[in-house]
C-alpha cells in the first residue's frame, strides 16, 4: 500500500503537478485521509527521502526535492516519448483486431521473456 | 527502548493460548489474527482481567493483567458483544462513562454523536448491532486511551461504519500516540491499515512482526519448468503444480531465487509480494 | 470522590424502577393496618404467635402489632427487590454489559462495597417511610403512638433486610437469580419465627436480642466477603 503511495508522488512530479519545493501534506493527514496506518507513510516519506524524491524538513514537513525535480525533467522527456511509442505501437496491434486483452499479454509475455534472458 | 504496549509470555490456557508469545509495539496498530477457537478472544479477556490465566504471563502497558484497575485510565477494551447496560439510555450511557474520566475529550464526543447520528435518547438494548458498535468505540475513544483494544470492532457492520471506524482507529494513532490492538477475521481491513501482526494458530503464536517485514519474507512466485514430469527441487517440495506451472511462496526475491534454481529446470516467471490473505492461508493450512 | 459519585448514578440507573417499589410498598406497609390488629391484644397476640408484649400501654398496642406482623414480609419482599451485588446484578443474568463495569477504573471491591452501602441505605429510607406513615396513620386515628416500640422494631427489621439482601447478592454471583430466589424461599420461611420474635422481643420484655443482632452482623459480613472474595476470583464476560 505505501508503495502506490510512493509511486503517486513520483508520477505527480514526473507530470509536473508536484514541482521543487512544494510541501507534501503532513503525514497525519495523509494517514487518517486514507485510512491508512501513520507509522507507514512515515516509512513511506522516509523512503522518498532516501530515492532522493522529497527533503524531510524537522517541524517544516516534506517538500518535493530540488535536484531531482531538475533531474525529473530528463525523466519526463522520456516518459513523453515513451508514451508517443506506446501510443503508435498500440494503434498498430488495434488494426491487427487485437483486442486490449491480447494486447496486454502479449506486452506481458515479452517483458516476461525479457527478465527470462536477463537471468539465464 | 520503550518497553511494548502488550507483552504476552508462554500464556497458558485450557480451550485458550497454549504458551503463547509476543508482545506489541508502542505507537502501532496491531492486528491480532487467527482461526475461530485459537483462543484470541480468551487471551484478550485475560490481558483485560476479565479471565484468568493457566500459565505464563500477560502485562499491559508494563502492569501485569489483571492486578491493577486504575490501569483502565489509560487502557480502554471493546469486547466482541457491544452490548450495554439495558436499564440505561445512550445519553446515560455517556454521562456515567464521562464520570469516571476527568479527562474527558468533549469535543470527540460531540463530534462522533453526529457523525454518527446516534440518538441520545434511545435506551441501549432498543440500538441497532451498528449503533451499539458505535457508542462502544465512543466510550472507549473520548477516555484518550493510551491503548486500545479491540475485539472484532467491524464485525456486523456496514462498509461505512467500517470506514469510519477503521479512520477513528488511525486518527487515534495519528495525533495521540496511541497504541491499537484489536482482532479480526477481516484481512483487508487488517491489511489497510496495521503495521504490526501476530498471528496465532492452536493457541500458539506463528508469525509476529512489523507487517512490511513479512510481506517481504512472502513473495508469491510462479515458475516454469521445462519437463512436466521431473521432480521438482526439494526448496520447492510443497509448491504447487499446473502443467507446466508452479506457483508458490519464497522469501527470497525473484534474481536469488533464479540463481538458487540455476539448472534445475524452473525458471522463475514473476515473483510478487503476497498479500496477508494469502500469508495467512499458508500459514494456516502448514501446520 | 468522582468514583462513588458515578457508582451511586449506576446504581440509581439500575435500581429507580426497584426503588420506586420499594418507596411504594414501604408505604402502603405503614397505611395499612391489618384488620387483626384491630381486635383484641390477646387475639392478635395469638394470630401472630408471639408473646403478649407487656411493656406497650393497650392503647397503643394495636398500632405496634400492626407493624410487627407484617414485618416478616416487608423483610422478604424488600431484601429480594434489592437484589444485587453491583457486579452480578439480578434479573439480569450474565449480561454482557459486565465487560463494560469491569474495565472502568474502579476496583471490584468497591463496585461491590458502593453497591452493598447503597442498598443499606435504601432499606433504611425504605423502613423510615414506613416508620413515618405508620406514626401519621396513628395520628391521624386517633390512637396513642408508640415511638419507642415502633421504632425498635423497624430498626430491628432494618437489620434483617440487610442481611437477607446480602446473603442473596452474594448468593446470584454463583447462581442464577432464579435459583437464588427458589433458594432463598425456604430460608425465609424458616426464619419467620425469628423475624417475628426479634423485632418484637425488646419492646415487649426489654431484652435486647443480642444473639440475633450478631447473628444478622455475621451473616452479612460472611455474604459481603464471599461477594468479595468471588468477584476476585470468578471469571467475567
Amino acid at each position: 500500500m505505501y508503495l502506490q503511495l510512493i509511486e503517486q508522488v513520483r508520477h505527480a512530479i514526473e507530470l509536473g503537478a508536484l514541482r521543487a519545493g512544494d510541501q507534501l501534506p503532513g503525514i497525519r493527514k495523509v494517514a487518517e485521509d486514507l485510512v491508512m496506518n501513520p507509522n507507514t507513510v512515515a516509512k513511506a516519506y522516509r523512503e522518498m527521502e532516501h530515492a532522493g524524491l522529497v527533503v524531510l524538513r524537522h517541524g517544516a514537513g516534506a517538500f518535493v526535492a530540488e535536484s531531482h525535480a531538475n533531474g525529473q525533467r530528463e525523466d519526463q522527456r522520456n516518459m513523453q516519448k515513451g508514451r508517443t511509442v506506446v501510443h503508435r505501437a498500440v494503434a498498430a496491434l488495434r488494426d491487427l483486431d487485437l483486442d486490449d486483452g491480447a494486447i496486454r499479454r502479449l506486452v506481458e509475455s515479452e517483458l516476461a521473456e525479457i527478465n527470462e534472458e536477463v537471468h539465464r | 527502548m520503550i518497553s511494548p504496549a502488550i507483552e504476552v509470555h508462554g500464556l497458558t490456557k485450557s480451550y485458550g493460548p497454549n504458551g503463547l508469545t509476543f508482545s506489541v509495539p508502542h505507537g502501532s496498530i496491531c492486528g491480532f489474527l487467527g482461526p475461530n477457537g485459537s483462543g484470541k478472544t480468551t487471551t484478550l479477556r485475560i490481558l483485560m482481567g476479565l479471565a484468568h490465566a493457566g500459565g505464563g504471563s500477560a502485562s499491559i502497558l508494563g502492569v501485569p493483567a489483571g492486578t491493577s484497575h486504575e490501569i483502565f485510565r489509560k487502557v480502554a477494551f471493546v469486547p466482541e458483544v457491544k452490548d450495554l447496560y439495558p436499564f440505561a439510555r445512550v445519553e446515560e450511557m455517556i454521562r456515567l462513562t464521562r464520570g469516571f474520566y476527568p479527562n474527558w475529550d468533549h469535543s470527540l464526543e460531540r463530534r462522533l454523536i453526529d457523525e454518527f447520528e446516534i440518538s441520545l435518547r434511545m435506551k441501549c438494548p432498543k440500538l441497532s448491532k451498528g449503533t451499539k458498535a458505535k457508542l462502544y468505540l465512543l466510550l472507549a475513544l473520548c477516555r484518550r486511551p493510551e491503548l486500545l483494544v479491540l475485539d472484532e470492532p467491524t464485525e456486523g457492520l456496514d462498509p461505512i461504519a467500517i470506514e469510519q471506524t477503521l479512520r477513528l482507529l488511525v486518527e487515534q494513532v495519528a495525533e495521540r500516540g496511541a497504541t491499537v490492538f484489536f482482532s479480526s477475521h477481516q484481512l483487508p481491513e487488517v491489511e489497510q491499515v496495521a503495521d504490526y501482526v501476530v498471528m496465532i494458530k492452536r493457541g500458539h503464536c506463528v508469525v509476529e512482526g512489523e507487517l512490511d517485514g513479512i510481506k517481504q519474507c512472502y513473495r508469491r512466485v510462479r515458475c516454469v519448468v521445462e519437463r512436466t514430469d521431473a521432480d521438482l527441487p526439494r526448496s520447492l517440495a510443497n509448491w504447487r503444480r499446473e502443467g507446466r506451472f508452479v506457483t508458490g511462496f519464497s522469501a527470497d526475491d525473484a534474481d536469488t531465487l533464479s540463481q538458487r534454481l540455476a539448472g534445475t529446470g524452473v525458471a522463475v516467471l514473476e515473483s510478487e509480494p503476497a498479500t496477508l490473505k494469502e500469508i495467512f492461508f499458508e500459514q494456516m493450512e502448514h501446520a | 470522590m468522582t468514583g462513588s459519585t458515578m457508582l451511586s448514578y449506576k446504581y440509581w440507573l439500575e435500581f429507580r424502577l426497584r426503588l420506586l417499589v420499594v418507596a411504594a410498598y414501604a408505604i402502603w406497609t405503614g397505611v395499612i393496618t391489618p384488620e387483626w390488629a384491630k381486635l383484641s391484644p390477646a387475639v392478635a397476640n395469638e394470630l401472630l404467635g408471639t408473646r403478649l408484649p407487656q411493656s406497650i400501654e393497650p392503647e397503643s398496642l394495636s398500632a405496634w402489632v400492626a407493624l410487627a406482623g407484617q414485618m416478616s414480609f416487608f423483610t422478604w419482599a424488600i431484601a429480594l427487590c434489592l437484589m444485587g451485588n453491583g457486579l452480578r446484578t439480578a434479573f439480569l443474568p450474565r449480561h454482557p454489559s459486565i465487560s463494560y463495569t469491569l474495565t472502568l477504573p474502579v476496583s471490584r471491591s468497591r463496585l461491590i462495597s458502593t453497591h452493598q452501602a447503597l442498598n443499606c441505605a435504601s432499606a433504611l429510607i425504605a423502613a423510615a417511610l414506613t416508620l413515618a406513615v405508620r406514626f401519621a396513620a396513628t395520628w391521624w386515628s386517633g390512637d396513642r403512638i408508640p415511638f419507642i416500640p415502633l421504632g425498635v422494631s423497624i430498626a430491628l427489621s432494618t437489620l434483617f433486610v440487610i442481611a437477607w439482601n446480602t446473603l442473596l447478592s452474594a448468593l446470584s454471583m454463583v447462581m442464577h437469580e432464579l435459583w437464588t430466589i427458589l433458594v432463598a424461599l425456604p430460608i425465609f420461611v424458616i426464619s419467620n419465627r425469628w423475624i417475628w420474635v426479634t423485632v418484637t422481643a425488646l419492646p415487649a420484655y426489654g431484652e435486647f436480642p443480642w444473639l440475633s443482632v450478631a447473628a444478622l452482623l455475621s451473616i452479612t459480613a460472611l455474604a459481603l466477603a464471599f461477594s468479595l472474595h468471588q468477584s476476585r476470583e470468578q471469571e467475567f464476560g
